[in-house]
């Protein structure tokens, strides 16, 4: 009998590490918020968008001169974040929002760049274009803008991914 | 030999493991950033080579001439296509026999094709044909009288010994567009009408329903058009406005690429969303225009060719007003989708052809009206969507009314693949002092679609 309590507050005990483990973690996780910059190039005029603004420039249906959206790849965590805030789609819904597209007859996504690099060499190599990445991969030679004038500094900003 | 046994099993559990670890897919969590980024180069700048290259492959990425500035590749080949088993039950002595089998089939629907050209940031192209079976089978759309159907079965001379049965194709669309500024582009070509939901959604993966409405398939207002539209459109925060206007042959029997009378169709039409509810939009759209039948006849008045004369002869000649009307709202998982359309027919003085039944009388001027409503509730299971939805016409120009109620089923388990399930019944009813097709009868029946874009 006495083995029996033993092995069970011994489960106990191992549950509660584990669990109290796995909400310490949980918390590491929410805590650590990366904001999703917005790059230009560092000559750009364009300084500061908004999210109705970034959403006409990302949707699809409007793309000028002038704004030349270049996205990320699908199911990365800046892709989601980004497609979440900006569009208002969830990584199931945002599938069936460019498939659709297609289907109408309609633009489709803009074109997708595969690392941070990359987009900061093409917003820097070409004029208009507009990309985004984790700020903490962000080369200084790129521009990051504001989103409605808060800057990825602040902890207004509305737009970031969660890192383990 | 109980270690040897135990042996062997454990040698049996170790290849299984491996072999399940050689044939397991690799795991695919989700990507948490690029590996390229990871790299200290990443955030310290890359070397001039480094950096040419990988512009140098963008640039391939995206056509040689950047300046097309094509965030999609110059072009996209890919299409719809669509697979049904409808099945149809009605009296044995309806007059739907003669157009309808009065039992299950499968059904070959759709399959479009879709070739899209972005030729510059200001030139773009979009062609979708659609390819059919038909004509084979096909019958002359008569109310009363069964035409027999066509027979497109040939002898296939590559093997003598085999035959063909020749299709067709649709063309659906054909445009090129210019755009002149942001708020404002030009198409020419051949183009869907821009009205409502139901003709702009366009495919079968796309439309929650397996048939169009009938106020869409009967063309209350025309489905696609030959000729210039102007479109753009205008946005203040979330708030969006697009805006149409059209300029066409009209209707009539090969309105595709010869309009029989002078007179151009004018259209316009006008679409509002708004950040209303999770999604709020509500549009309308008009079109004017003349329909014409027409065909040319010689007239013979002596022996040389100078007696020879052509005249066109009007067969039937009306003006043609189309009112149509759109909301589309979804709020949290409830959807509510409803169109509603007239059409009005005043004929001219030499163009008003004889009763489409009576042959002793003339055919009336005509305003049909329309509509439906469809609700939809979203179950948060592969974007599964329970719907019924009621339509209700009236049809003077046939002398009918009808109504039909539907409940179905769409699930989206992938982006790309649509699985339908729908049931319905249709009432027609006999309108008052009107010589009718159809007498008062009704039709019911349930569809089952895969539909799937490629």
């Amino acid at each position: 009998m006495g083995i029996l309590v033993r092995h069970m507050l011994c489960a106990f005990a191992a549950f509660c590490m584990l669990t109290l483990g796995h909400a310490s973690a949980s918390q590491a996780l929410a805590d650590k918020r990366i904001a999703v910059v917005i790059v230009v190039a560092k000559d750009s005029k364009i300084d500061s968008m908004s999210l109705s603004e970034l959403r006409r420039t990302f949707d699809g249906d409007n793309p000028t001169r002038s704004k030349k959206p270049f996205n990320r790849p699908a199911r990365t965590q800046v892709r989601i974040a980004f497609d979440k805030r900006v569009l208002g789609l969830s990584p199931s819904a945002v599938g069936r929002y460019w498939i659709d597209r297609k289907v109408r007859g309609e633009r489709g996504a803009p074109r997708s760049l595969s690392s941070s690099l990359q987009v900061a060499k093409i917003v820097t190599r070409f004029p208009g274009a507009i990309g985004y990445m984790r700020a903490d991969q962000m080369p200084d030679w790129v521009k990051a803008i504001t989103i409605s004038g808060t800057s990825h500094l602040s902890p207004d900003y509305p737009l970031y991914v969660q890192v383990p | 030999m109980p270690s040897l046994r135990i042996a062997a099993v454990v040698l049996l559990l170790a290849v299984l493991g491996l072999a399940k670890q050689s044939f397991a897919e690799p795991s695919t969590p989700p990507q948490t950033e690029d590996s390229v980024d990871t790299t200290p180069d990443a955030n310290s700048g890359a070397s001039s080579s480094e950096y040419d290259n990988d512009v140098q492959s963008v640039e391939e990425l995206l056509g040689e001439q950047y300046a097309s500035e094509a965030e999609e590749e110059r072009i996209q080949i890919y299409g719809f296509a669509d697979f049904t088993y409808r099945y149809l039950s009605f009296a044995d002595d309806s007059l739907w026999n003669l157009r309808l089998p009065n039992h299950g089939t499968f059904l070959l629907g759709n399959l479009n094709l879709y070739v899209r050209g972005n030729i510059s940031s200001r030139w773009t192209s979009l062609a979708e044909v659609r390819f059919t079976f038909l004509p084979n089978g096909g019958q002359v759309e008569d109310v009363v009288v069964q035409s027999p159907p066509v027979d497109s079965e040939f002898r296939d001379d590559v093997d003598p010994a085999d035959t063909v049965r020749v299709g067709g194709i649709i063309i659906e669309r054909a445009w090129l567009q210019y755009r002149l500024n942001a708020h404002l582009k030009i198409r020419m070509g051949r183009w869907l009408t821009p009205y409502g939901i139901w003709n702009i959604d366009h495919g079968s993966p796309t439309v929650i329903g397996v048939r169009k409405p009938f106020i869409v398939g009967s063309d209350f207002m025309p489905g696609a058009q030959t000729g210039i539209q102007l479109l753009g459109e205008y946005r203040i925060d979330d708030y969006r406005l697009k805006y149409f206007a059209t300029l066409a042959n009209g209707r009539g029997p090969t309105d595709e690429y010869r309009d029989l009378d002078g007179n151009k169709a004018l259209g316009a039409s006008l679409k509002l969303a708004t950040p209303w509810l999770d999604e709020f939009t509500v549009g309308t759209a008009a079109n004017y225009g003349r329909d014409s039948e027409t065909h040319a006849e010689t007239i013979v008045s002596g022996a040389t060719i100078q007696d020879v004369a052509a005249m066109t002869v009007i067969d039937r000649e009306s003006n043609v007003l189309s009112v149509t009307g759109d909301l589309r709202l979804r709020w949290k998982n409830v959807l509510l989708i409803a169109e509603i359309a007239s059409q009005q027919t005043a004929y001219t003085g030499r163009g008003r052809p004889t009763h489409f039944v009576a042959s002793n009388a003339l055919q009336a001027d005509s305003i049909d009206v329309g509509g439906y409503a469809l609700l939809g509730y979203e179950l948060p299971w592969q974007h599964t969507i329970l719907w019924s939805s009621y339509e209700l016409a009236s049809v003077s120009s046939k002398g009918v009314d009808l109504a039909l109620s539907t409940v179905g089923v769409v699930i989206r388990p992938l982006p790309q693949v649509t699985l339908k399930a729908s049931a319905f019944q249709l009432a027609f009813d006999q309108q008052a002092g009107v010589t009718s097709f159809l007498p008062p009868d009704k039709l019911s029946g349930f569809n089952f679609q895969m539909a799937w874009v490629f």
